[in-house]
């Protein structure tokens, strides 16, 4: 069975998912309910720490696509951070650096939350 | 020359079973890493398909994978009894779209179409046969 887990942390005013694993079809309702939670909380500026992300699959990449506009219609956004490249390649095959804000570190992925109006989709730094 | 079959029941918690299986016979081939990873993301994401949409009885059937040398690369099999479903004409948004959608689904055929060298697909019986080839070096 897919090994993943979920984490959570703050940085600031961002709460930081701190995801270890593979994000699959399996364990992509998992990450969902982790996002949604966020959300429902209140947290809408949102880290996706994937330093320990081992595999993404479809039903990964659909599940931080389902939850990018509830993030920024909440006034935040979901900035993906420290994704080893290998993990990174899927995102870039598929485009999703037009539209998520990628960061090296989820220290820097914070602190664009203070850089960037909230809402709006800006150009992040790919790993 | 055939280098192993593995039968996963319906579960998509079986699908981390098969991502090691597909990164076995592909050193087993000699792929080069990028070409495996491809390979075994382009078969997770086939199998997926078939658990979450493509087969007629998750609960008791199974999924039929199989790997055969296949000149310089690999070909993977995923056999599936279910309606007829085929990856290389299925429609699906052009990533342009669907991330200008925001879709949450589609991204699988997109992936798959774009990791592999060859999609070939059949339909006999009633079984759908995905067909997946990568090439040692691509």
């Amino acid at each position: 069975m897919s090994h993943f887990s979920v984490s959570f942390s703050r940085l600031g005013a961002a709460r930081v998912l701190a995801l270890s694993g593979d994000l699959d079809a399996h364990t992509a309702p998992e990450f969902e309910a982790a996002l949604a939670a966020c959300l429902a909380e209140g947290d809408a500026q949102i880290v996706a720490d994937g330093s320990g992300l081992t595999y993404v699959s479809s039903a990964g990449l659909g599940v931080f696509m389902a939850m990018l506009e509830p993030a920024r219609a909440a006034g935040g956004d979901v900035v993906i951070a420290a994704l080893p490249e290998r993990v990174f390649e899927t995102f870039d095959l598929l485009g999703f650096p037009e539209v998520f804000r990628f960061a090296p570190t989820a220290e820097e992925a914070a602190a664009l939350f203070g850089d960037a109006p909230a809402g709006e989709p800006a150009t992040g730094a790919a790993p | 020359m055939p280098l192993g079959t593995l039968r996963l029941a319906g579960r998509t918690a079986e699908l981390s079973r098969l991502r090691r299986a597909v990164e076995a016979w592909a050193g087993v081939c000699g792929l080069s890493d990028a070409a495996a990873r491809r390979l075994v993301q382009a078969t997770d994401e086939a199998a997926a398909n078939a658990i979450e949409h493509g087969m007629e009885d998750p609960t008791h059937g199974r999924i039929v994978v199989s790997a055969r040398r296949d000149g310089d690369g690999l070909t993977i099999h995923v056999r599936y009894r279910g309606p007829r479903f085929d990856p290389t004409t299925a429609p699906a948004p052009g990533p342009a779209e669907a991330l200008q959608a925001r879709a949450k689904h589609g991204y699988g055929l997109l992936l798959i179409r774009r990791l592999v060298a060859h999609v070939g697909y059949a339909y006999r019986r009633g079984v759908n046969e995905v067909r997946l080839t990568a090439r040692r070096d691509g």
